[in-house]
């Protein structure tokens, strides 16, 4: 398999990613972060049907797995309230770079319920977001 | 950073943290599209919620509709291109690359909106990149 074949969707997630957290602050501008989040979550059910119907309707089904999917949405829509609601009285900076440390969230839950072990490298990346968060959201002069 | 400001930002971080990991547990027993079908169900749930919440009575602001429904379709595409990179490709580097995504937010909000990088944020974007390479190297 090149290299390229998996680089260039990556790239494309990486920008459509940054594009999609930016337009939110667009969007609360004019409307307000429950009315977004309302019809973000009506839109993303509209265009998942869409792909559906693209993908000839092949619905897998498992109680276990449709349960974690749906806690996957439920969790990921209430992160983007919360995200829409900072937005509306902070910067794109701050805020997209304070919540985009959410692995370092994922890494300590896979190290508490997936008994997942801490390489040195890991501690060293924990060690560097703490610091970001600090720089980023402690007291005193900007610049 | 205000109080509220930092109180909504680590709402968002704590809830996504749990994102971030489910999906390595749903993938096991059901493929992409079945998850992302079931998370649009959950998805529905919030939004659902919060409309009941405001009784039924959304704003209705046709630029702002507009670039809502954009922001939720540049998202399914990014997710599906995601599933796409990772069926072919290391995770690792795959996810360390993708999780860069606030470089293009924060360039688009200095380009369009205007808005001042300090030094001090540009210290602080710096070290947050390079720990979350890090962490999913």
């Amino acid at each position: 398999m090149s290299t390229s074949a998996w680089l260039i969707p990556s790239f494309g997630a990486f920008l459509l990613w940054g594009v999609s957290q930016f337009v939110p602050k667009l969007a609360v501008a004019r409307l307000s972060p429950f009315s977004q989040i309302a019809w973000s979550g009506l839109s993303f059910c509209l265009l998942t049907g869409i792909v559906l119907a693209c993908t000839g309707f092949d619905l897998r089904f498992d109680p276990q797995g449709a349960l974690l999917a749906w806690s996957i949405g439920l969790c990921g829509f209430t992160g983007q309230l919360f995200y829409v609601m900072a937005l509306k009285q902070g910067t794109v900076t701050r805020v997209s770079i304070v919540t985009a440390l959410y692995p370092l969230g994922t890494t300590v839950l896979s190290v508490l319920f997936l008994h997942e072990t801490l390489t040195l490298r890991q501690m060293a990346g924990i060690v560097l977001c703490l610091a970001a968060v600090v720089l980023l959201t402690g007291g005193g002069k900007d610049d | 950073m205000t109080r509220q400001e930092t109180l909504l930002s680590a709402a968002a971080l704590a809830l996504w943290s749990v994102w971030g990991l489910v999906p390595k547990l749903a993938l096991q027993s059901l493929p992409p599209v079945s998850v992302l079908f079931y998370e649009s169900l959950g998805s529905c749930t919030v939004a659902l919620a919060v409309l009941a919440f405001i009784r039924f009575r959304p704003d209705i602001d046709r630029r702002g509709m507009a670039l809502t429904f954009g922001g939720s379709a540049v998202s399914v595409v990014a997710m599906l291109i995601f599933f796409r990179a990772v069926s072919l490709g290391p995770v690792s580097i795959i996810v360390t690359l993708t999780a860069m995504y606030p470089v293009v937010s924060v360039l688009l909000a200095a380009l369009i909106l205007r808005e001042k990088i300090t030094r001090r944020q540009i210290l602080a974007i710096a070290l947050a990149m390079a720990g979350v390479a890090l962490l999913a190297a």
